[in-house]
């Protein structure tokens, strides 16, 4: 479960987020949408521990990142917007250092790499070095360590831009199968189709304020309106 | 096409910082301090070629021609030696080549910008040598405005030859299987390069006393001249050209002009297939294979965080011989002073002198100054490994990728710990082999030398961890290539200070030792105690920094 509690965060004078107030809870998938700059990126990287919020509070499973970050992000995975990674270390290496840090057992290590670089196909690379790799290949391996330590709580800042179809379709059946099993999965996108067909609730922000928070029946003004037409009716100006 | 090589010039001096208001006053000071930094050398290098010409105007046979000849070539080799690393850099390292391929140019058209770029910054290194000497040949010789105007096209010309030789060198190194875009090659190349003219250049010029009077050495020094002037491409044609007079001065800046132009036509010839044909056929991913994937096995994560930046910094060539500088000049230094010893590589160098001081060091009498001896020593050594910049640029390094350690659930001072004995690690294993180098001139007593190189390693453990908090504190984050954030990073010079602060500690508590006239048991201890103190302090201060690292915004 993420809850956020008046969470606001500035850069200097500009405010990024303010008073946003959102809970997730077990068992589904959240969309997080909003046009480019709304402040989608800050409010994941201030619950993924980033970014310290000015004010409010942040909490992943009832414990507060702020005071207790560590606990915090042993529960969560957390894939940012952009995938940057150690270029010199191997796919295996940089997977194996992540586990480290989630301090994951042999055993379970072996078999859990086993399954992600069969899910994501990256078996054979695992031995390169990720500068070797594809943008598409960057962004599996990151998926990949995020996902190592068998997280209850999916953080996931637009995780199928570079995908190809195949590790698309294979991240998306993840997910609904992470939330069908009783977890949290929260994710921005700007594809709404995704978002229209993956998702329990979605939530529209808009120059760092919340503007709409629901599910899709709830949102949309008529049944056959679009989640396009609401995002853009939501957004605009 | 001049629109391409402004955008690559815009970029390649990052210009539009200074349209940004927010940029604009960090990159006016960081121009002011390179200019400030570079006037001086170039203010001396003019006065001297003024005295120069003064004299050869005062003797009875003016060499100007000579002078001429020598400072052109100077300028053709300086700039073919800064032509390599950039043209590797604008050539093969470039990131553009991708969106240059896509746009309606024709190759020749991407290789001239890209060399017409390359051109401005070889232009002012080679006006500022050879700018003041054509100035005093002007004026010695008495040259009117037609010479004048040629001088200044045979200046903008100069850079062109070795500038060409530069790029097809690399053209031809990049393509080299499996090697070429390797930077770990590409560095040793530069070495070896850099090793060859300094070892040339000791060989070949005499030293001020083996010359037996000043005519000898003055004829030596013409016929090196001479040496040089052929060596260096095109040097007779702009000698003839600033020289002779009439039709054979046309003659002499026509054949030069030409000659440049050649050299453009002969990189502009091979670049397709040297150079593009190989990108298109995917050279740099065919240059790539498969590895074996390491074995999954769980570490400790202080000691994954040290594998990862051990490996992070051997497998960057810029950044772990930019760390290592020290440890890798002293014995190059040793081993061409060897090459360079009268009596054919016999290890002396000194030897002789040191190893008699060792043998007062193991004389009963000499019990009190040993300990000192031998810590200087230690210390001496530690200051190579104190100069690195492997840890005050361990943060930054990460750059982007910080967000890596942040979102892991580890303490902000295990992350710390990890980079810190990742450096450590690399740098015992460089300050290892440095004592054994000297051990190996020195002759020293096994036990003393170990403690030399304890008290070392605990001074290196020290200034490394208050260069890390320093980095942890304030991290040069924002960069597009991993170099600029140890070449360029503000933290370095501050690490280097504080390193010297705490060597300078120790050297005080020498004197004090000596001075105070401590039993030898104490003096043995001092230095440990000092530097056992100071690492302890240190890593709290880290334990500090880290926490405040911790809560950094990013």
């Amino acid at each position: 479960m993420i809850e956020l509690q008046a969470a606001r965060k500035a850069y200097g004078d500009k405010v990024a987020v303010e008073g946003l107030s959102l809970a997730v809870p077990d068992g589904e998938i959240f969309g997080f949408l909003g046009p480019n700059g709304a402040g989608k990126t800050t409010t994941i990287k201030m619950i993924a521990g980033l970014l310290r919020p000015d004010a409010g509070r942040v909490l992943v499973n009832g414990i507060d990142v702020r005071a207790e970050p560590i606990r915090a992000k042993r529960e969560m995975a957390y894939v940012p917007d952009g995938p940057d990674v150690y270029e010199k270390l191997t796919g295996a290496q940089f997977v194996n250092f992540v586990a480290d840090a989630y301090r994951v057992e042999r055993a379970a290590r072996q078999a859990r790499v086993a399954e992600l670089a069969a899910a994501f196909d990256l078996g054979p690379v695992l031995g390169d070095q990720i500068e070797s790799y594809s943008h598409g290949m960057r962004q599996k391996i990151v998926l990949m360590a995020a996902l190592v330590h068998r997280p209850r709580v999916w953080i996931l800042d637009e995780p199928l831009v570079g995908l190809d179809p195949r590790a698309a379709f294979t991240l998306k059946t993840m997910m609904r199968a992470h939330a069908d099993g009783g977890a949290t999965v929260f994710f921005s996108t700007h594809v709404l189709e995704v978002a229209e067909k993956l998702c329990d609730r979605v939530g529209i922000i808009a120059q760092g304020r919340l503007v709409a928070c629901g599910a899709l029946d709830e949102l949309r003004s008529c049944p056959s309106e679009s989640l396009e037409s609401v995002f853009l009716e939501l957004t605009a100006g | 096409m001049l629109s391409l090589v402004r955008v690559l010039l815009v970029n390649a001096l990052s210009l539009n910082d200074l349209r940004s208001r927010r940029r604009r006053g960090r990159t006016l000071l960081v121009w002011g301090a390179v200019l400030l930094g570079v006037s001086p050398i170039v203010i001396a290098w003019a006065a001297l070629v003024g005295v120069a010409y003064a004299g050869l105007g005062a003797s009875a046979t003016p060499l100007y021609d000579l002078a001429l000849a020598g400072a052109y070539a100077l300028a053709q080799f300086a700039v073919l030696f800064t032509a390599v690393p950039m043209a590797w850099g604008q050539l093969l390292r470039a990131r553009d080549l991708g969106i240059l391929l896509s746009l309606p140019l024709r190759p020749g058209q991407i290789v001239v910008a890209k060399l017409a770029t390359l051109w401005v910054f070889e232009f002012c290194i080679g006006a500022a040598l050879l700018g003041p000497v054509l100035f005093h040949h002007l004026v010695w010789t008495g040259g009117g405005p037609a010479r004048a105007a040629m001088a200044l096209a045979l200046l903008a010309t100069m850079p062109v030859l070795p500038l060409c030789g530069a790029t097809l060198a690399v053209l031809l190194l990049g393509n080299v299987p499996r090697l070429g875009r390797s930077g770990w090659f590409w560095q040793l190349i530069s070495l070896a390069a850099l090793l060859s003219v300094w070892l040339v250049m000791a060989r070949t010029l005499p030293e001020g006393e083996s010359a037996r009077d000043l005519a000898d050495l003055a004829a030596l020094k013409v016929a090196q001249a001479r040496q040089l002037g052929r060596a260096a491409p095109g040097v007779g044609l702009v000698v003839r050209a600033l020289t002779a007079d009439g039709l054979a001065a046309l003659g002499g800046l026509l054949s030069a002009l030409a000659a440049a132009a050649a050299g453009v036509g002969a990189v502009l010839l091979l670049a397709d297939r040297l150079y593009l044909r190989p990108v298109l056929e995917g050279a740099g991913a065919a240059a790539r294979g498969h590895g074996r994937a390491e074995a999954v096995r769980p570490r400790p994560f202080l000691l994954s965080c040290a594998r990862r930046e051990i490996a992070g910094v051997l497998r960057e060539p810029a950044v772990a011989l930019n760390g290592l500088g020290g440890y890798l000049a002293v014995p190059l230094a040793l081993a061409v002073s060897l090459f360079m010893s009268p009596r054919g590589g016999e290890a002396d160098g000194g030897g002789a002198e040191i190893a008699q001081v060792v043998a007062l060091l193991r004389a009963p009498e000499a019990a009190g100054v040993a300990p000192l001896a031998f810590a200087g020593a230690g210390l001496a050594a530690a200051a190579l490994g104190a100069l690195s910049s492997l840890f005050s640029t361990s943060f930054s390094k990460d750059g982007r990728r910080l967000w890596i350690e942040r979102s892991l659930p580890v303490a902000p001072y295990a992350v710390f710990l990890g980079k810190w004995l990742g450096a450590m690690a690399i740098v015992a294993v460089a300050h290892g082999a440095t004592m054994v180098v000297a051990a190996w001139f020195v002759r020293p007593p096994l036990g003393p030398w170990l403690y030399a190189c304890v008290v070392g390693l605990l001074a290196i453990g020290a200034c490394g961890a208050v260069g890390l908090s320093i980095d942890a504190l304030r991290p040069k984050l924002v960069w597009k290539e991993t170099v600029e954030a140890v070449k360029q990073n503000a933290n370095v010079p501050l690490g280097l200070l504080a390193s010297a602060a705490l060597l300078g500690t120790n050297a005080l508590l020498l004197w004090a030792c000596a001075a105070a006239g401590l039993p030898a048991a104490a003096r043995w201890l001092a230095p440990v105690a000092l530097n056992l103190a100071m690492l302890g302090y240190a890593l709290v201060l880290g334990r500090a920094a880290a926490a405040r690292f911790g809560e950094m915004d990013i």
